[in-house]
């Protein structure tokens, strides 16, 4: 089914939308919660607690694409269940991805007063939309899915040290722009 | 305003991506590694037992010299004989058995030439997957590009695997292959490993666990695919895996009790 016969199902509050979209997004909804939870148990918790916001906020939201915005959903749900849980250094690889991040800023440096995180974020969307697809995609999975090596291995199929090296090479590449662009000073 | 605050806001930054961006990575996930979890069995207590079993034989030996050099004498003598073995190329494939006949009763085996293709098929896995899991050194070596690097890495794996071929790839090793069945065009199998740690993989609702270093697999026209790939892919259908389970059940005994 498409998404926009699963989000007409939604908008006619037909309990239908909930199978359907378990079916074609519950596999991405447990990949996403597993980055981000220690235990099976509150993944699974995870994708029932996105299903439920979905039927609550559909309508009035209209999501297009709805992978993206399921994908947003299952992720905010994720992060609050791993702090409440205490388990943000225990589950997923949320510690591991933010500090790699944080190694982007040299020592003494940080973000510019003026700048929020949106302007940064229009920053580093420039930056993704001049990579080739493959670097988009072990990026993207990196740090939005907040995948680990491993998973990010068998998606894409490279070994693992290539996987490293071209992170690193890409967080390079990024704290340059930022720099460039006065945002971290 | 902290320092830490400032830090924080380059990783919500990251939250910022674009959605069209989320959208084409996640549609392109094929998601094989979801819900697959290792588990370590407790081996303390297997320890223990083989300490005391050793340590009860060296004292025996100890005890009656004599009887130590006599055993010491048929050790190496059938050392010797399983070197041989183990070391022996495969010239005549009629003299090899079929492989472990698990489903014997309803005269359901592969013919040894069978056999053979899937395990060089195996042998070219196994290589392939020596290299994924290895470490690449060439790839910071800035004067060759990364095919190159890459290029170079694969034959470094598959020089280091092939020293080992003589170990592996010879008539014992073939005999470790447990058969499932023949599944659509799909050859269904696993090597047998040593029963220290499980890995378990859910499949369309079917759990199988087995031995870690064992690798459950689907063999189709030259090529093996990890059992739940080929499912993935489709080569198997929902109807096989559940007949698999079925021998799985029935006749493994790795199954987490």
């Amino acid at each position: 089914m498409n998404d926009r016969k699963i989000i007409e199902l939604f908008l006619a509050r037909d309990e239908e939308a909930i199978k359907e979209t378990e079916k074609k997004y519950g596999k991405l909804c447990r990949y996403i919660a597993q980055n981000f939870l220690a235990s099976r148990e509150d993944a699974e918790e995870c994708v029932n607690d996105t299903l439920l916001a979905l039927w609550n906020s559909i309508p009035p939201d209209e999501p297009d694409p709805l992978s993206a915005y399921i994908s947003a959903r299952a992720k905010n749900i994720a992060i609050s269940k791993s702090r409440a849980n205490n388990a943000w250094k225990r589950g997923g690889n949320v510690q591991t991805v933010s500090d790699e991040i944080l190694s982007m800023l040299p020592d003494g440096h940080t973000l510019a007063e003026y700048y929020e995180s949106r302007l940064a974020g229009k920053v580093i969307n420039d930056f993704i939309e001049k990579l080739s697809k493959s670097e988009r995609k072990v990026f993207v999975l990196r740090y939005w899915y907040r995948a680990s090596d491993r998973s990010i291995m068998e998606e894409t199929g490279f070994s693992q040290s290539k996987i490293k090296s071209m992170l690193a090479r890409l967080r390079a590449r990024l704290a340059k722009e930022l720099e460039k662009e006065g945002i971290i000073v | 305003m902290n320092g830490n605050f400032k830090d924080i806001r380059l990783i919500e930054a990251f939250d910022y991506i674009d959605p069209k961006y989320i959208a084409e990575v996640g549609e392109s996930l094929k998601l094989r590694s979801v819900y697959a979890k290792e588990y370590v069995k407790p081996t303390f207590g297997k320890q223990i037992k083989q300490i005391a079993l050793l340590v009860g034989c060296l004292l025996l030996l100890s005890c009656a010299f004599p009887v130590f050099n006599y055993v010491l004498e048929v050790v190496n003598s059938m050392a010797a004989g399983w070197g041989s073995e183990a070391t022996e190329e495969i010239t005549d494939k009629n003299d090899i058995l079929y492989t472990y006949p698990i489903f014997v009763d309803d005269l359901e085996y592969l013919s040894v030439e069978e056999m053979i293709k899937i395990n060089d098929a195996y042998k070219e896995y196994l290589y392939d997957r020596v290299y994924r899991l290895s470490y690449n050194a060439y790839i910071y070596d800035g004067s060759i590009s990364e095919e190159e690097a890459d290029k170079k890495a694969r034959e470094d794996a598959e020089n280091e695997s092939s020293r080992y071929d003589h170990r592996f790839f010879n008539e014992r090793w073939i005999k470790r292959y447990k058969y499932y069945g023949v599944f659509g065009e799909c050859v269904v199998l696993v090597q047998e490993g040593n029963l220290t740690q499980y890995a378990e993989i859910v499949i369309d609702e079917f759990t199988f666990a087995y031995a870690n270093n064992a690798t459950m697999f689907a063999y189709r026209n030259g090529k093996i695919y990890e059992l739940s790939n080929a499912y993935e892919m489709g080569l198997l259908t929902s109807e096989d895996i559940a007949r698999v389970y079925d021998r799985y059940k029935a006749y493994d005994i790795f199954e987490r009790k």
